[in-house]
């Protein structure tokens, strides 16, 4: 049972992945492909916890929330960024 | 127990690809950000917990409800600072915004 | 007690929200009309604006987007603006109120 309901997030969120991956693609503007990029690692959070059940490896449970953490400094550093690119 | 874990996983997961859905559909950023913001984070928080559960060991399904405590709390954050950086750098809402007080008061 | 209040309200405006947002993006037509609404703030502390503003993006559909310099305004993007008074009245009715509340 379990085994079936990893494999079907596993496919879920590859789908979800693809979209966002899609709008980084496509922006069109820099706060899409931001916005785009701040998903992908939303969800890579997801699949890394679900890989931690798949193996049955705890530990990669805490990298996940650990990239959770990283993601968000990344999207705030990059928004500031596109405050400070008006300037220029 | 593990059933439980179970559908909050698949509920999860179904709530990050709608998220993502919305964000590939939506027509501007700031209706996308609402997607990225709401669903997928809320999802991949609910992911986290069901993994956790999985484990059965109390001090790790504290820690993955901490996770998801963080990730509810700082995805609206993230999207706050995302669209305010875009509203100011004059990203332009979808035409059929039908409304907008920011550019009038500015 | 105003503090589990609170929380309360926060996490079934969390779900509601994303439930709806879930929603909007299956419809096989779009049917979105998001505007930018100035809404007149009347509380008043940096902690109490910093809640509210991060509440509003949970509420279904809102999403709080800057301050005005003079911190009377906050700038609101809504994903499917019907009618501008009805969210107005809901946001302060409801998370205003019970800022106000709890938090001084």
């Amino acid at each position: 049972m379990t085994d079936l309901v990893l494999d079907g997030a596993y496919v879920l969120l590859a789908v979800a992945m693809l979209m966002a991956v899609i709008r980084v693609l496509r922006g069109p503007t820099l706060a899409d492909r931001i916005l785009g990029l701040d998903l992908a690692t939303t969800l890579a959070v997801g699949l890394i916890a679900i890989f931690a059940v798949t193996v049955r490896q705890w530990l990669y449970l805490d990298i996940a929330i650990a990239l959770a953490l990283v993601g968000f400094v990344a999207s705030a550093a990059f928004a500031r960024y596109l405050i400070s690119q008006r300037h220029q | 127990m593990s059933y439980a874990a179970d559908l909050i996983i698949l509920i999860g997961a179904l709530f990050a690809l709608l998220g993502a859905l919305g964000v590939l559909r939506f027509p501007d950023v700031y209706t996308r950000l609402h997607a990225a913001s709401k669903a997928g984070p809320l999802g991949v928080g609910l992911i986290l917990v069901g993994a956790g559960l999985h484990s059965g060991e109390p001090l790790i399904v504290l820690r993955v409800l901490l996770g998801l405590l963080f990730l509810i709390l700082v995805s609206p954050i993230a999207a706050h600072l995302l669209a305010r950086a875009a509203l100011r750098s004059g990203v332009p809402s979808s035409t059929s915004t039908s409304i907008n007080e920011f550019t009038s008061n500015h | 007690m105003n503090w589990l209040r609170l929380v309360g309200l926060f996490v079934r405006e969390l779900i509601l929200s994303a439930l709806r947002v879930a929603w909007l993006a299956v419809q096989p037509r779009l049917a979105l009309r998001p505007g930018i609404i100035a809404y007149p703030l009347s509380v008043t502390s940096d902690r109490q604006i910093a809640l509210l503003a991060n509440m509003v993006t949970l509420t279904p559909g809102t999403l709080s987007i800057d301050v005005s310099d003079d911190r009377r305004t906050l700038f609101i993007h809504v994903l499917d603006l019907a009618d501008r008074e009805a969210v107005i009245g809901q946001i302060a009715a409801g998370f205003e109120t019970q800022i106000l509340r709890t938090i001084r």
